[in-house]
């Protein structure tokens, strides 16, 4: 059965590393969401019945989920500040990074979501548990801030 | 815009966990898991544990309700049917000092406030939210060596009332008879009415041979370790009506 879920995991842990790292913009602390994810799928795998594209989505959902809460806590909120300067060094891509970190947070996992990964709006709507509407406004809103920021 | 989207995902391949990282993350998984495991066994030992506890305190309590009164004895002569119960010995616990003169039922009674009362002997007396009385009459206090051996109230006298209540209570300084006995030439109705608020059983005595035909019920019920005696008079000579009365009056006690 552990094969089962170390399958899932060499499957999926890259793209839910990138999903977290594109919102919280730090290595480390993506890393930490990514084993927090992971550690409640094993919790439930066995009584998960969904197929490997419907896990996937499901280890956004919780990604998601557990990147907010751990921006929401007050230990994050309080060294944020000193956090601005040190992120930087732990960036894979200068440009990405830099491009991302000049978006609003809840943009830049629907510019993931929605480049990279190729979802649907409907999709990316079940997944951030958000109307329709409100993810094609902020994919338009994000769009045009992507532009901005490739042309200059 | 497919520029765009080109360059993002030629951007977003370089994000990656290295080989190492993710090893560290698995490991820390299951290491976190098996943490997880023993502390969720010791919770649901823990669960288990207070359940049965609980559980076995609920069958003692229930034992305690049934057990309170018992119906010692049934005899029948002539058609007539004698009833003898008894309750097991109890005694209450108050504070034993507390300043209530000695009393004989000659004696004049004293008038106190449910309220005055209760924070005398630190208890709480059940009462009734049908025809309520603000107070209750002391009519007996026995003492032994000044302290509270036996106490006993009535709710005062009205004639508007439907009811008489008498509460009787006794504690370890008591030296006399220690059970509580009703008589009954005739009908000890049934197996005693739950008293939902108290969760303890009324017996109900009525005084003819057919239920719900008598003028006057005397219920009885003990609640916390107390002795509650009741005439009740429905005023009615409807059977449903009485009946309907008479439970409605028992839904209205509380403490």
């Amino acid at each position: 059965m552990k094969e089962d879920f170390e399958r899932i995991f060499n499957l999926y842990s890259n793209d839910v590393y990138r999903l977290t790292y594109s919102y919280l913009l730090n290595k480390e602390e993506a890393e930490d969401i990514v084993q927090k994810t992971f550690f409640k799928y094993f919790k439930k795998y066995k009584k998960l019945k969904l197929n490997d594209l419907e896990i996937k989505k499901w280890l956004f959902r919780v990604a998601i989920n557990e990147a907010k809460d751990y921006l929401k806590s007050s230990y994050i909120s309080k060294r944020a500040e000193l956090n601005e300067n040190i992120s930087r060094k732990n960036i894979a891509s200068n440009d990405i990074h830099n491009i991302l970190s000049n978006m609003p947070e809840n943009y830049r996992t629907i510019i993931y979501l929605y480049y990279y990964e190729g979802y649907s709006i409907k999709e990316i709507a079940k997944i951030e548990r958000k109307s329709e509407s409100a993810i094609k406004m902020r994919l338009s809103r994000g769009k045009e801030l992507l532009k901005k920021e490739m042309e200059v | 815009m497919k520029d765009i989207k080109n360059n993002l995902k030629k951007d977003f391949n370089y994000i990656d966990l290295s080989d190492e990282s993710k090893n560290n993350i698995l490991n820390n998984i299951y290491c976190n898991y098996n943490k997880y495991k023993k502390r969720r066994n010791i919770i649901l030992s823990f669960s288990l544990v207070l359940f049965i506890c609980l559980i076995g305190f609920g069958v003692s309590y229930a034992d305690e309700i049934v057990d309170y009164f018992k119906v010692k004895q049934v005899t029948c002569k002539n058609g007539v049917t004698s009833t003898i119960g008894q309750a097991k010995d109890i005694r209450k616990v108050i504070n034993y000092d507390a300043n209530i003169p000695e009393l004989t039922p000659d004696d004049e009674n004293i008038v106190y406030k449910y309220s005055e009362i209760e924070k005398l002997l630190n208890t709480k007396l059940v009462k009734s939210t049908f025809e309520p009385s603000e107070t209750l009459n002391l009519y007996n206090c026995q003492k032994d060596s000044n302290k509270i051996a036996a106490l006993n109230f009535r709710v005062p006298r009205d004639n508007n009332r439907r009811y008489n209540m008498h509460i009787s209570l006794i504690t370890k300084y008591y030296k006399g008879e220690s059970t509580i006995e009703w008589n009954t030439k005739n009908n000890l109705m049934s197996n005693g009415f739950l008293i939902k608020n108290l969760n303890t059983k009324a017996y109900i005595l009525q005084f003819r041979g057919e239920e719900w035909t008598s003028s006057t019920y005397q219920i009885t019920f003990i609640y916390d370790n107390v002795l509650y005696w009741v005439v009740y008079s429905p005023r009615t000579i409807d059977k449903e009506e009485r009946k309907e009365q008479i439970m409605n009056f028992l839904d209205s006690l509380y403490v």
